[in-house]
């Protein structure tokens, strides 16, 4: 009895630690496939590697630095259910009509002036990435916002290489996004 | 009739270390003991070094190609050599050696590499080609 407590109390910590640190890997490789509809084969593959981010930070020290970059990567991170793609930056999207200010019944009477034009409510209209007046047809054509994890991921980095010494920068960023 | 006993318990004990040692192949430790050696680092370079190979090893475990690794890891160990790669850009410290490969240190104004590789295409070829087949998701434990 006095030994089954013994054990209790030495192990629950263990378990509790390795329990923390595999759910913070588990939940971020949860969040991109859910988001990307990953198969199992590359969910496992993601989160052993996602695993394997986290182990080379603790072997260098800079475990707190890749919690901070793990919190924003969880935090401020969004899936684009139209593009299938969770990502911390804010991903462009395909979604402002320009009026061409051509009436039309169909396509056709549009395409000749610009061939990704279409015909809506009797207009001809082509489609530009928000924000800029670059055409597109579809969101994945449209520029990225910068990363909101790009000064955590950098805090990262610049703590892994301190503690190197040797270059660790290939093994670095984290496999996502 | 003791000291017959005594004789083969002391070739049985024997004989069992030798079978431990021919079991026994290279690891991730004396990997990456030797490759710290080559290419230098510290403890940490090390420890992490063991984590990259034993993940890949994990995925190539996945794949069912332990088998053609195992005697790709024992060749290559076998015979892989220290070789300098050419210089990759200039430096003064090896924090300016970000653009170089993975393990580049600066030594004498030049960012270099040094690391395990196997000289010559037909060294350990068959044990190679073996185990790419195999390894149809490309993890290699010997890259970062």
């Amino acid at each position: 009895m006095r030994t089954n407590l013994l054990l209790s109390a030495l192990l629950l910590p263990v378990l509790a630690v390795a329990a923390s640190a595999c759910s913070r890997a588990d939940k971020l490789c949860g969040l991109v496939c859910d988001c990307n509809h990953c198969n199992d084969w590359d969910k496992d593959n993601l989160c052993s590697e996602i695993s394997l981010a986290q182990d080379v930070a603790n072997d260098y020290d800079c475990g707190s630095a890749w919690d901070s970059w793990a919190e924003c990567f969880e935090n401020n991170g969004k899936c684009y259910t139209d593009q299938a793609a969770y990502s911390t930056s804010d991903l462009g999207a395909c979604n402002t009509n320009v009026n061409m200010q051509i009436a039309c019944s169909s396509a056709a009477q549009c395409t000749p002036t610009n061939p990704t034009a279409f015909c809506e409510g009797g207009g001809c209209y082509y489609k530009v990435c928000n924000g800029t007046t670059q055409q597109c047809t579809n969101s994945g054509q449209c520029p990225a916002g910068p990363d909101k994890c790009e000064q955590v991921a950098a805090v990262l980095l610049q703590c892994e290489q301190l503690a190197a010494d040797i270059n660790v920068t290939s093994i670095y960023p984290p496999p996502v996004n | 009739m003791m000291r017959a006993l005594k004789w083969g318990l002391g070739v049985a004990w024997a004989a069992s270390f030798v079978l431990v040692a021919l079991a026994c192949g290279p690891t991730a430790g004396s990997y990456c003991s030797d490759r710290r050696k080559c290419m230098g680092g510290n403890d940490k370079d090390e420890s992490a070094c063991k984590d990259m190979f034993n993940a890949a090893e994990s995925i190539i475990d996945d794949e069912g190609c332990d088998g053609e690794f195992d005697d790709y890891f024992q060749c290559f160990f076998d015979n892989a050599k220290c070789v300098s790669s050419p210089p990759a850009g200039q430096c003064t410290t090896t924090d300016d050696c970000n653009e170089a490969p993975y393990g580049a240190t600066c030594q004498g104004g030049q960012c270099i590499v040094k690391d395990l590789t196997l000289q010559g295409a037909s060294v350990c070829a068959k044990e190679k080609l073996l185990f790419d087949n195999c390894n149809t998701l490309g993890a290699d434990p010997f890259q970062r």
